[in-house]
């Protein structure tokens, strides 16, 4: 079933993101100083950024083990 | 009355011309009453992609380097004119105290805890916040289970051996757990302004002494994680 709304947005942004980018996602879309409830992202999205964090170490740590 | 984009609120009267906006908008100190804040004036909030979150974080950073307290504002917060944003910051006047007096002269590092899965989970038997409130009615049972949630997502039992390097860094630290693996939480510390290279150093030489759990620094950061939760 297709993502939609901020859950499609937040899987856009995450396409070829690194570990720095996904911090600043971490950061600015789901930390800060909040004026609008409303224009907070979803929680999908949020949950996202750690999934992807995730998959990332993951993927470090393999590389780590063929080339050690 | 244009609408304002909000970037951050502030201690003080940055010392120097934080310069422009991530549209390029000139950017507005705005008092509202004891707060005061950063913002540029914007018909709508900028789309969520890579560039913009950039932009938005290198505003904010400018702002850091000419004031000692600030308080980054979550991206796409925009206020329909300068009213309807002071009322919002006004009401919040003095969470938002407390916080930048939290933050004067810190910066934000994050450690990333890892740990694979293990093969097998053992259960946990309830803490006796739970075990008492089965006993007692259901919303004394729902508020035991609040308060046991809340203290476990507060513990980080995997930095326990790194815990005397910390100590001599952290002033302030706040903890999301995950459920991501190999992802299991994610801790937000605050330290001196200026210290984030020592606290890197110590930090990954002592976690190089751990054997299931792997963790990852980064920053310095604007204290994004030290904003209120919520404003009242």
């Amino acid at each position: 079933m297709p993502a939609h709304g901020p859950q499609r947005r937040a899987a856009t942004l995450f396409e070829d993101a690194d570990a720095t980018l996904l911090d600043l996602v971490d950061n600015i879309l789901t930390k800060g100083v909040v004026i609008d409830a409303e224009v907070v992202l979803g929680l999908a999205g949020v949950d996202l950024v750690y999934v992807r964090l995730s998959a990332l170490v993951s993927a470090v740590d393999k590389l780590r083990r063929v080339f050690t | 009355m244009s609408p304002l984009y909000l970037y951050a609120v502030l201690g003080a009267v940055p010392s120097a011309d934080a310069g422009a906006g991530l549209a390029g908008e000139p950017l507005r100190l705005l008092r509202c009453g004891e707060v005061l804040a950063a913002a540029g004036e914007m018909s709508e909030a900028p789309a969520i992609a890579p560039d913009t979150l950039r932009a938005h974080d290198a505003v904010v950073r400018r702002l850091a380097e000419t004031t000692d307290a600030v308080l980054p504002a979550r991206f796409g917060m925009i206020a329909r004119d300068e009213a309807a944003l002071c009322t919002r910051l006004t009401q919040a006047a003095s969470s938002l105290r407390e916080a930048l007096a939290r933050v004067a002269g810190r910066e934000q590092m994050i450690l990333r805890v890892f740990r694979d899965p293990a093969p097998s989970r053992s259960v946990s038997p309830p803490s006796a916040d739970v075990a008492a409130g089965a006993a007692a009615g259901p919303g004394a049972r729902y508020l035991a289970e609040r308060a046991s949630a809340r203290r476990a997502a507060a513990e980080v039992p995997e930095l326990g051996a790194l815990r005397p390097v910390l100590d001599r860094f952290v002033t302030a630290e706040r903890v999301d757990r995950h459920d991501a693996p190999p992802l299991v939480a994610s801790v937000y510390h605050l330290l001196a302004r200026g210290e984030a290279a020592a606290y890197t150093e110590a930090v990954e030489h002592a976690a190089a002494d751990l054997h299931d759990v792997r963790i990852t620094v980064s920053g310095p950061w604007v204290p994004y994680a030290f904003a209120p939760d919520a404003l009242e």
